[in-house]
């Protein structure tokens, strides 16, 4: 990675106009992109009901239909009726229209002088307002019209436009006008007239999609600025964000319409994601770009530190967050799959994009004059890490006892969380359309619907009197079940033909075989298509429905199934299915895909950060800063009643990813820190000094762009805004709370380091420290250690410094020498140690002050075993630590033999005892 | 009785064993040669599908496996009997087989009201407005209408006088703890085709309770014609039964008589007929 970031810096022209190039590419693309909202997209791909419900559309077909609402106190009234009458023709001639479905059409199936007669109920116009009322009278008595196409109440009736099945190419937005310009003089007749459907609510959808797009993108982008304005000051910097995403969000856009994936309601939040989101690394790569030159370095050795620093953070980073999008694509549902693998290759151009521009622009444009109260502002930086980490330090307990409590009282409420997955709730309260649904649902059974398929696989099933009887049975307890349900089948309409034919209201469905025979020879199967297959061997019960929550659904079906299974004839199966079923269907998978998501990327990161640091409880003690945010915002998603729906499904995994970045910026640069600094406690003030700016400005920048959605009119985007950046402040939180305390716990070897001891595999095995030991021996010894630099002439210690550790010279030289306190002379040197030599140990054994002082002459690198460490191993893997003790008392012995050597010749002039013989 | 003429009515009496309604009339008309639809050409019948009264219609018929054919009836009627008596019909499913029975009933009527042509009539009939008919004036069996005769029904002679068995249809005797409130004239007679009531019969004659909500009979269609060749015009009633729980199945009932004030009787038919089984539920 650290290459690649160079070799970008290296040719940027050539590098910039390859993104120039793409970008060109990407932007031709743009014209086959389209809005489209589909009500299936919501739906569990390949779920096994969805494709029963296909078989059962098929059996039975399927409308699509839009409903057109009239509201008045006199519906039937003639001179209203003359002109409804001209408009429904009007709309029966649409060309996206098969048919229409009203009083004119449906038939009032009655006996004139003992024949049939199936003229519809508005064949002929009534004359009077009487006779009009008398006429809503007899069709409310029709179980297929009441609640359907006239409400109960009689002042609102419903005229079906059924549309034609292959009106897929059909906008919605021009069969929408279409629909409004007919109806139009109905608005001056009925107290109230509204088209509703599907088409409607994708048409709205469409319309404040791309309507969002306008409002809510530079408002994202606004926020962006000031947030990196107020946090990093630097003009470029702040620019930069926003080219990348600029350009990621083409190349998106560029694939989209190449792809044919369509902008939908979840899509569309993809761009202004990718200006959030994307802009992290971007800042990262700056800060420490910045931070070099701040530290005098030359734009190109900037920019050397900038790729060593941070080119394998930005990487693992990226790969935490891609996957946290990616989560979301492994979703059964196709809107959500759709957007995760859109947003997760949109997040992929915007690292392609990000590592490729930063370096090659910085090579350019570096050396630019900046801004210098960013200056200012790190100097008061460096001391507010230092105060705070002082004072989380000293009231850890505190910390860990109110977080603790944040967590259990969270805790509580997530059982209170909600689900919802009605795709109509997309549009908020507010809107006209979801008003309209309100009001359908209010006076008519509802826009929603599922059906109870019973079927015997025999022919003529169900014109037995017994099995009639079976399906009238189930619909009957549907129908007792709730009187807001409406119910309706193949019994219903064999009832009107008996009621007619004997001429009773109350005939009922017909009782024998020979009735049922009898009315069948007057039955239009086409009447009955939709309730029953063409050799009766399967029927179906549609219920339509206004339940709003997907608990009162699932209690609701479940009743149904319950009933079905206890009572329904044993030579019968029934099954439920339909729209309703397969929204549930959908929430299932929604709430396992959250489980999923969540569970993926806490995993991988653990997986990562225990890689890294070859310590398993590393990555567990990591994972904690981020499990704390996900309680937080169950919590809040059950206190505050944000149920569970399409957008903020999405919340905690695509939070959860972009959260996690920050604890690996985190924990990468407490680990560089722990390489350089002699304790952790001044690696964690250095850690929280040189991350504060980046995570706490990546955070703000993420918070405020989540926030934005917050604005969206569409309810699942805005709560997903919501409860993202609810998960990035608590994340942040946790992340200079949780993470800091956490692992000033442990010692940090990263894997890194294990690489680079392994490339001195010529010293270490060599060492007379680990003489005997396994190589996984060794890395025991190595996990437990840390590594220290120094430069030349750097003290590793001095007379009188506590002996608290032993060191193991790993690359340099280190001078021993015994300081005489007379100014001007030299101190004798008592020895040095160069690559696989001990020293430091006799004192430490001894437990006493260090008598000597240990310089590096060269650029040295020790391996330090502390005190505390080796009790660990001692304590741990008392075997090894024999192996080690045998080893320091021989390193030991061999020594003292040799000082014995030295003091025995004539020239030996070292009387006094050392410490480092 | 010829070999054939036996064959094709135990075929027809097999095939009308279930009805309810046809019991006698359905052995009757199986016999009932065919013969050209030139006497009597405005006989309606329920079409198929829509129910509308028409007197022609169109209809898809079965003749094989995935095999059908349309017939318009009742030009057609001899095809279609034909093939039932060949049995080259094709009745798979319940509304094949109803199917069928229905287009087979209707050309037995049509040929049974064209048996006779309809020259130099007398006629007696055609004045007595029928839509309105006192149930006094029918052949109405009583003895077969009234359970609880000592006799019951062993006294009862349908092929004499209540033939097609209209009295199964109406609810009779008054229930149990009431008493019967006769009403005699305009209760007991038909309104604009219907009757609604409950009926009961003793020795002094048929007594009748209005009683709008109980099974009833209509009217459903008044067609002239010589039933027996004997040159006195007749008339033939179709009833169809209403009310909860009643089957829509035609009962038809021929009457005549011979001046214009007597009482209808059923005409004599000069067929040797047999006593159908049973109304059969299947």
């Amino acid at each position: 990675m650290q290459h690649l970031l160079l070799q970008f810096a290296r040719h940027p022209r050539l590098w910039l106009a390859f993104l120039l190039a793409a970008s060109v590419l990407a932007a031709t693309q743009l014209g086959e992109l389209r809005v489209r909202v589909a009500a299936d997209e919501m739906l569990v791909i390949n779920d096994p009901q969805r494709a029963y419900y296909e078989k059962i559309k098929q059996a039975f077909g399927e409308e699509k239909v839009v409903l057109l609402i009239l509201e008045d106190e006199q519906l039937l009234a003639p001179e209203k009726l003359a002109v409804l009458k001209e408009v429904v023709d009007q709309l029966a001639g649409l060309p996206f229209v098969q048919r229409t479905e009203s009083l004119f059409s449906v038939p009032y199936v009655k006996s004139i002088e003992g024949y049939l007669d199936k003229e519809p109920y508005l064949a002929t116009l009534p004359d009077t307002p009487e006779a009009g009322a008398e006429l809503l009278t007899a069709a409310l008595k029709n179980p297929l019209i009441r609640n359907l196409l006239v409400s109960p109440g009689g002042n609102a009736m419903a005229v079906a436009i059924v549309l034609k099945d292959g009106n897929r190419g059909v906008d919605d937005g021009e069969l929408t006008t279409a629909v409004n310009r007919t109806i139009a003089p109905l608005e001056k007749t009925y107290t109230r007239v509204y088209p509703i459907g599907f088409a409607q609510v994708r048409s709205e959808l469409a319309t404040r999609i791309m309507a969002e797009q306008t409002t809510l993108m530079p408002l994202a982008v606004g926020a962006l600025l000031i947030a990196l304005f107020l946090l990093l000051r630097q003009l470029l910097d702040i620019l930069t964000p926003l080219v990348t995403a600029s350009v990621s969000i083409l190349w998106t856009f560029g694939l989209m319409g190449w792809l044919g994936i369509p902008i939908n309601v979840v899509t569309s939040t993809i761009p202004i994601l990718l200006i959030v989101v994307g802009s992290t690394e971007d800042i990262h790569l700056l800060a420490e770009f910045r931070h070099a030159q701040r530290c005098g370095d030359a734009k190109s050795a900037a920019l050397r530190h900038m790729a060593r620093r941070m080119g394998r953070t930005v990487l693992l980073t990226f790969v935490t967050t891609y996957a946290g999008f990616l989560s979301v694509g492994l979703s059964g549902i196709e809107v959500l799959r759709q957007f995760g693998l859109v947003a997760s290759t949109g997040l992929l151009f915007n690292f392609v994009v990000t590592i490729i521009f930063i370096p090659a622009a910085l090579s350019l444009t570096g050396h630019w004059q900046l801004d210098g109260r960013s200056r200012l502002f790190e100097e008061r930086m460096a001391k507010w890490a230092e105060r705070y980490w002082r004072f989380i330090d000293r009231h850890r307990r505190h910390a860990f006892v109110l977080l603790t409590a944040c967590a259990v009282l969270a805790a509580f409420g997530i059982p209170r969380i909600q689900i919802n997955h009605n795709p109509t709730d997309s549009l908020g309260e507010t809107s006209p359309v979801a008003q309209q649904i309100a009001r359908l649902n209010a006076q008519f059974a509802g826009l929603e619907s599922f059906s109870v398929v019973i079927e015997s696989g025999i022919q003529d099933t169900f014109l037995h009197a017994r099995y009639l009887q079976e399906l009238v049975k189930v619909q009957h307890f549907i129908q007792q079940m709730d009187t807001s349900l409406s119910a309706t089948s193949f019994a219903d309409y064999l009832a009107l033909l008996n009621g007619a034919f004997l001429e009773s209201e109350n005939a009922g469905i017909p009782r024998t075989n020979d009735e049922i025979a009898e009315l069948m020879i007057f039955l239009d199967h086409e009447r009955v298509s939709a309730y029953a297959n063409e050799d009766y061997s399967q029927v179906r019960i549609q219920v339509r429905h206004n339940i709003a929550t997907t608990h009162e659904l699932r209690k609701t079906l479940d009743r149904i199934r319950t009933y079905i299974d206890e009572n329904l004839d044993p030579g019968l199966s029934a099954r439920i299915t339909g729209d309703s079923t397969l929204t549930l269907s959908a929430t299932d998978s929604m709430i396992m895909g959250q489980l999923q998501s969540v569970l993926m990327i806490l995993t991988l990161f653990v997986l990562i950060v225990s890689f890294l640091f070859t310590d398993l409880r590393v990555g567990l003690l990591a994972a904690l800063p981020n499990i704390f945010p996900i309680i937080v915002l169950f919590g809040v998603m059950g206190y505050a009643g944000i149920p569970l729906n399409i957008g903020t499904t999405m919340a905690a995994a695509i939070a959860m990813g972009i959260a996690v970045d920050d604890t690996l910026h985190f924990m990468l640069r407490y680990n560089q820190e722990l390489r350089t600094s002699k304790s952790q406690s001044v690696a964690m003030q250095k850690t929280i000094y040189e991350e504060a700016l980046p995570v706490v400005s990546t955070s703000v920048a993420l918070i405020v762009g989540f926030l934005v959605f917050a604005q969206s009119g569409f309810t699942p985007v805005a709560q997903f805004g919501l409860l993202s950046a609810l998960v990035i402040s608590t994340a942040l939180v946790a992340d200079f709370v949780i993470t800091p305390l956490a692992m000033s716990l442990l010692r940090l070897v990263t894997l890194w380091d294990l690489l680079s001891s392994r490339l001195r595999h010529q010293i270490i095995p060599r060492s007379p420290l680990f003489r005997g030991m396994r190589p996984w021996q060794i890395r025991k010894f190595v996990l437990s250690s840390t590594l220290l630099e120094f430069n030349p002439g750097d003290y590793v210690y001095r007379k009188d410094d506590d002996s608290n550790a032993l060191y193991l010279v790993m690359k340099g030289v280190v001078e021993i020498t015994l300081p005489r306190g007379e100014p001007g002379s030299r101190d004798p040197i008592v020895d040095q140690f160069g690559s696989g030599q001990i020293f430091g140990d006799v004192a430490l054994l001894a437990n006493e002050a260090r008598k000597t002082n240990a310089v590096a002459l060269t650029n040295t690198t020790l391996m330090v075993l502390s005190r505390e460490a080796i009790a660990n191993v001692t304590f741990f893997h008392p075997f090894i630590a024999s192996r080690l003790f045998l080893n320091l008392a021989r390193d030991v012995s061999k020594r003292w033999v040799t000082f014995i050597g030295r003091v025995r010749t004539p020239k030996g002039d070292l009387q006094e005892e050392d410490e480092n013989p | 009785m010829s070999h054939s003429v036996v064959a094709i009515r135990r075929r027809i009496g097999n095939f009308l064993a279930w009805r309810t309604a046809l019991p006698l009339l359905g052995g009757l008309l199986a016999l009932v040669p065919l013969r050209s639809a030139n006497g009597q050409d405005n006989v309606f019948f329920a079409e198929p599908i829509s129910g509308r009264k028409v007197s022609n219609y169109c209809i898809d018929l079965p003749v094989g496996q995935n095999q059908r054919k349309t017939f318009a009836i009742p030009r057609d009627c001899p095809s279609v009997l034909q093939l039932i008596d060949d049995g080259s019909f094709y009745r798979s499913s319940v509304l094949d087989r109803r199917i069928w029975q229905k287009v087979e009933s209707d050309c037995r009527y049509h040929g049974f009201l064209n048996r006779h042509p309809l020259e130099e009539m007398e006629d007696h009939v055609t004045t007595y407005d029928f839509m309105n008919a006192r149930l006094d004036d029918l052949p109405i069996d009583r003895r077969c209408a009234h359970d609880e005769m000592p006799e019951g029904r062993a006294g009862c002679n349908p092929s004499a006088t209540d033939a097609f068995g209209l009295l199964h249809h109406i609810p009779l005797g008054v229930p149990q703890g009431e008493s019967a409130t006769t009403h005699e004239g305009s209760a007991c007679q038909l309104h604009d085709g219907v009757f609604r009531g409950r009926l009961h019969v003793d020795a002094g004659g048929i007594h009748c309770d209005a009683e709008p909500n109980l099974p009833s009979l209509r009217l459903i269609g008044v067609d002239f014609a010589d039933v027996n060749g004997d040159r006195v015009l007749d008339a033939v009633l179709r009833f169809i039964p209403l009310g909860p729980g009643a089957v829509r199945l035609p009962m038809t009932l021929p009457v005549t008589r011979f001046n214009d004030s007597g009482p209808f009787t059923v005409p004599e038919l000069d067929l040797d007929l047999e006593r159908p089984s049973p109304p059969q539920l299947r």
